[in-house]
């Protein structure tokens, strides 16, 4: 009987590796291969078991790695730049033509003449950084998702770009309070929801910050949606009920945060030894009661916390004075007014955040792609420097991203390059904006979907380069704007056993090979290795993957790495667990800070000009009422993460688009309406600066104002326009001043919608 | 007596798919048709709510075949090819399916898909996912299996494995000392449409954290 348990057999064996996108998520995964095809993915077993999990995106990488817009070949522009058309080239001939121009370009402008760009997704040993650095090029760095970083260093001190997570997701069951702030796991890090769902189980209240009713908000035992972009005021009401109400945590505030630090009247910057005695030193300084006279940070048994002082002549006042004196802008009532949070609810907020804890805030990228979301993690730092809800189990702020929060170790360089090999940075936010000195662009991956606001502002940009060049898998928006297209393998795909190596939650994990290289495809790092070779740089890519990988578990110098060696990772079957405590890992647990005075900084003294210098609520921005834009472009438009999606990655698996087909606008009801657009129609959603046609689901998850298409869809995958030509490119100075370069803030962006009266393409 | 069921808690279920694509991949199931799906409960269009906002209502349901104890889908068979195993599994002989489809009005929980040859999905071929899974020939009706290739190794179905926030809980819902027996027991356990008389072993914790939820913002205050 052929029944459904009759086995057709077949030879095959499971590889291990990691999913590398950009989720974060890094899921140890074990790969079915049968007859050299990969058949199947499931979760394998991680080191620390409840870890052990895999999200639909992993699940779905047979579709993905198969997908018929795989690029198989090298390909070459023939045409004008823009217009699609493409012939095929062998491998020798288009690395030989991009390195004889590069070599060109090099001899006669300089490195800087070449940029790349880089993505994730690669492999860690072929992202081109080596390339770049021996080229001395222009690298176009940063993007989106940076601001609630640089506010949580900013506030608790510099730690890498994006490493200020909140304590590790198996610490969310010892809070009692955990606030999801623009955060949501049920749809962007489904392998890490499961914690917060454990956590509530076992009596730990759930509060979701955030203005739609994510799959993140229906799991909450309270909703909170403010108005978009009003999450520094939000918090900023919140501080203020805790500081009247006498919530405050003064002795930890005391001891752990700059509130009792002076600060001069006269300049607004904080008082140190060296303004009262000549030669003194950069020591910040503390009002000791006892004395009556001012001390240096720590010297004072109990400094005072409040109170304006005359040192020297100088008038001077303690942070948290001048804080109490800020937050009275910020009581409830006015709160309510910019958030549409009532009154009542910033106050049991407060409360309940202040005395209910331990309390945990775990930030996500939703609250940061507004032009002034550093200050949303600031004020957030400051709730939890105020109340002493950090550093310990269940307590701690910060950004709650996927793999993110537990112990850490830092593989080793496994090729050290020389000092002088080394490129500029440029910030991409900066690109189409100022004259660059670039003439060659080596994208890796898809920089123009990805990377840029208001793409169509660099129209100009790419037509002038001399050289454009797109590594990827898939065809996208970049290679639409290439000269040449160099198909590069999934991070499945290698020549050699290993690809390449990771440290994630708690652990250390290889990826083997998983299948050959498929079509004509090669790995990154081959890509790589042979372009640089051509140019003249093979001596410093010697090594294969594997020896890179041995290179790098055994040269690191990370304590919780010691005594790992590579072959007990072999023997282990590629994955071991860190030399780390069983506990969760607390971030702070020392209570020591990174910042100029070792404290949690309240008071930013560099900020100063901006007025700045403790968080505010700015008024006008292109999302907020305020916005001159309000009347002609009425709806508030984000590009939500999904689940289905790694930002652009795994945009083409088929079952998950036999799931959701293609791009949709969602928007309140009511908002439809106003427009007659009903399901389904072809609307146009446009402004100033670009426009883009989809279909329309009207969706009262949306409030009133807000409009959204979620990240990540390819251009060829709309009917027409480009998402990111609408989005809003404005820098934040505050981050300029302190990090050098600016997020990007896409949901800083208004549009309006209208019934497309073009010839629609077919229903989805 | 063994009767195999499922527990869906779906005050865990974030409507996220994982397990349906397990289920497609590990039984090749072909592009379009599912033998699992997440249905939204709430508003017209998937992933919306009902209700006006703040006052939404939404939830996410994982529907597949329930594996009666009474399946109304063996007496419509006029091929006698739907069959129970002694662990309450139902199963369909390819061989013996004509096709007809009687099968598929017969089913309250819209388990059954014809698959009148549908394509695979692109990059699955005939044989990909789970190697014991025998490819069906076009022209029959297919359903889950409760991935018995799996139960019959002492693995649990593919759904469940997958599942990231644990919302299946699989085994023998008629041993009391069972986990999912006593989920199963938990008070407002559900069945779908239990006046029917099938008997499902599909039981469902329902969704209940909407009506308790405390919901604060701007276009109600």
């Amino acid at each position: 009987m052929a029944g459904p348990g009759t086995a057709v057999g077949g030879a095959e064996h499971v590889a291990y590796t990691a999913c590398a996108a950009n989720c974060g998520g890094r899921s140890r995964l074990a790969c079915t291969v049968r007859g050299g095809r990969l058949v199947k993915v499931e979760a394998a077993p991680f080191p620390d078991e409840r870890y052990t999990a895999a999200c639909l995106r992993c699940l779905a990488f047979p579709q993905w790695v198969y997908s018929p817009e795989r690029l198989q070949h090298p390909l070459r522009r023939v045409g004008p730049r823009g217009e699609d058309r493409f012939e095929r080239v062998s491998w020798d001939e288009a690395l030989g033509d991009i390195a004889a121009k590069l070599r060109e370009l090099h001899d006669r402008h300089g490195g800087q003449s070449i940029a790349f760009t880089r993505t994730s997704g690669a492999s860690a040993f072929g992202n081109f950084h080596r390339l770049s650095s021996l080229l001395q090029a222009t690298n176009f760095v940063g993007g989106v998702d940076m601001a609630v970083h640089m506010g949580l260093n900013t506030a608790l001190g510099y730690r890498g770009m994006y490493a200020q997570d909140a304590n590790e997701w198996t610490d969310r069951p010892n809070a009692k309070v955990v606030l999801v702030w623009g955060n949501n796991p049920a749809e962007t890090s489904m392998t890490s929801f499961r914690f917060l769902l454990d956590a509530q189980e076992a009596g730990t209240t759930i509060v979701v910050v955030d203005p739609r009713y994510s799959a993140t908000a229906m799991h909450a035992d309270w909703w909170v949606a403010p108005r978009p972009g009003t999450d520094t005021a939000l918090t900023l009401g919140m501080l203020h009920v805790i500081a009247a109400e006498g919530l405050v945590d003064e002795e930890f505030a005391r001891a752990h945060s700059t509130a009792p630090l002076l600060v001069r009247a006269d300049t607004g910057r904080y008082l140190r030894q060296s303004d009262l005695t000549e030669g003194g030193s950069s020591a910040f300084m503390e009002w000791d009661p006892d004395s009556a006279a001012v001390r240096p940070l720590a010297e004072s048994p109990r400094p005072a916390l409040e109170g304006a002082f005359e040192v020297g002549g100088i008038p001077v006042e303690t942070v948290y004075s001048l804080l109490r004196r800020h937050l009275q802008a910020y009581d409830p009532e006015r709160v309510a007014e910019i958030t549409g949070v009532s009154a009542r609810d910033i106050t049991d907020l407060a409360r309940l955040y202040a005395t209910a804890g331990p309390a945990t805030i775990g930030y996500g990228y939703g609250v940061d792609r507004y032009v002034h979301a550093e200050m949303v993690t600031r004020a957030g730092a400051i709730l939890a420097l105020l109340t002493g809800n950090i550093g310990r189990p269940g307590a701690g702020v910060g950004v709650a991203s996927h793999g993110g929060g537990a112990y850490e170790a830092s593989l080793a360089d496994p090729m050290p390059l020389p000092a002088w090999a080394r490129g500029s940075a440029v910030p991409n936010i900066d690109v189409g904006a100022l004259p660059l000195p670039v003439r060659a662009l080596v994208n890796q991956g898809d920089w123009l979907n990805q990377r840029v606001a208001a793409n169509d502002r660099l129209r100009g940009f790419m037509s002038e380069l001399e050289l454009v060049v797109t590594i990827d898998s898939f065809w996208q928006t970049s290679c639409r704007w290439s000269d040449y297209i160099l198909p590069a393998s999934t991070f499945l795909e290698a020549n050699e056993p290993v690809r390449d190596v990771l440290v994630t939650r708690n652990s250390v994990l290889l990826r083997e090979k998983v299948i050959d290289p498929l079509w004509e495809s090669r790995p990154d790092a081959d890509i790589e290795r042979d372009l640089a070779t051509r140019l003249g740089f093979g001596e410093y890519y010697t090594a294969s993957a594997e020896e890179m990988a041995q290179a790098a578990v055994e040269g690191s110098s990370s304590p919780r790495m010691a005594g790992l060696t590579y072959e007990r990772l072999r023997a282990a079957g590629g994955a071991l667990r860190l030399d780390a405590p069983d506990a969760p890992h607390v971030q702070y647990d020392d209570l020591r800070f990174g910042t100029p005075s070792g404290r949690g900084e309240l008071y930013v003294e560099d900020l100063v000009p901006l007025g700045q210098h403790f968080p505010i609520h700015v008024e006008e921005y292109e999302a907020s009422l305020a916005s001159a834009d309000v009347q002609a472009f009425p709806l508030v438009f984000t590009q939500n993460h999904v689940r289905q999606r790694a930002h652009s990655s795994f945009f083409n698996s088929a079952w998950t688009l036999g799931i959701w087909p293609g791009p949709i606008l969602e928007l309140h009801p009511a908002d439809a309406a106003a427009r007659g657009v009903a399901a389904g129609d072809v609307v146009e959603v446009f402004n100033r600066r670009g426009r883009v046609v989809v279909h329309a689901v009207p969706n009262p998850d949306y409030p009133p104002g807000l409009c959204n298409i979620t990240e990540g869809w390819k251009q060829q995958q709309f009917i027409e326009g480009n998402l990111q030509s609408l989005t809003n490119p404005t820098p934040s100075p505050a981050q300029e001043l302190l990090w050098g370069q600016s997020n990007i803030p896409f949901y800083d962006t208004r549009v309006e919608v209208r019934k497309y009266p073009g010839p629609a393409a077919a229903a989805p | 007596m063994t009767r195999l069921g499922m527990v869906m808690d779906l005050d865990r279920c974030i409507g996220c798919w994982a397990c349906a694509i397990a289920c497609a991949m590990e039984n090749h199931v072909p592009q379009g048709l599912w033998w699992q799906q997440v249905l939204t409960v709430g508003g017209n269009e998937r992933d919306t709510s009902g209700g006006e906002f703040p006052s939404l209502i939404k939830s996410y349901q994982p529907t597949n075949c329930a594996h009666c104890a009474e399946p109304p889908c063996i007496p419509a068979c006029p091929t006698e090819a739907i069959y129970k195993r002694a662990d309450g599994i139902v199963l369909i002989d390819y061989d013996a399916c004509n096709g007809c489809r009687d099968c598929i009005p017969a089913c309250p929980y819209d388990a059954f898909v014809f698959n009148a040859g549908e394509p695979l999905a692109p990059g699955v071929e005939p044989g990909d996912g789970a190697a014991e899974v025998m490819p069906r020939r076009p022209g029959v009706v297919e359903k889950c299996t409760f991935c018995v290739h799996r139960v019959d190794q002492g693995l649990a179905p593919a759904c469940v494995a997958a599942c990231p926030t644990g919302v299946i809980a699989f085994g023998d819902i008629a041993d009391p000392e069972s986990e999912v027996a006593r989920k199963a027991a938990r008070p407002g356990a559900v069945r779908d449409k239990p006046e029917l008389g099938a008997d499902p072993s599909l039981v469902y914790l329902p969704y209940t954290k909407g009506a308790r939820q405390r919901r604060s913002g701007y276009a109600w205050s």
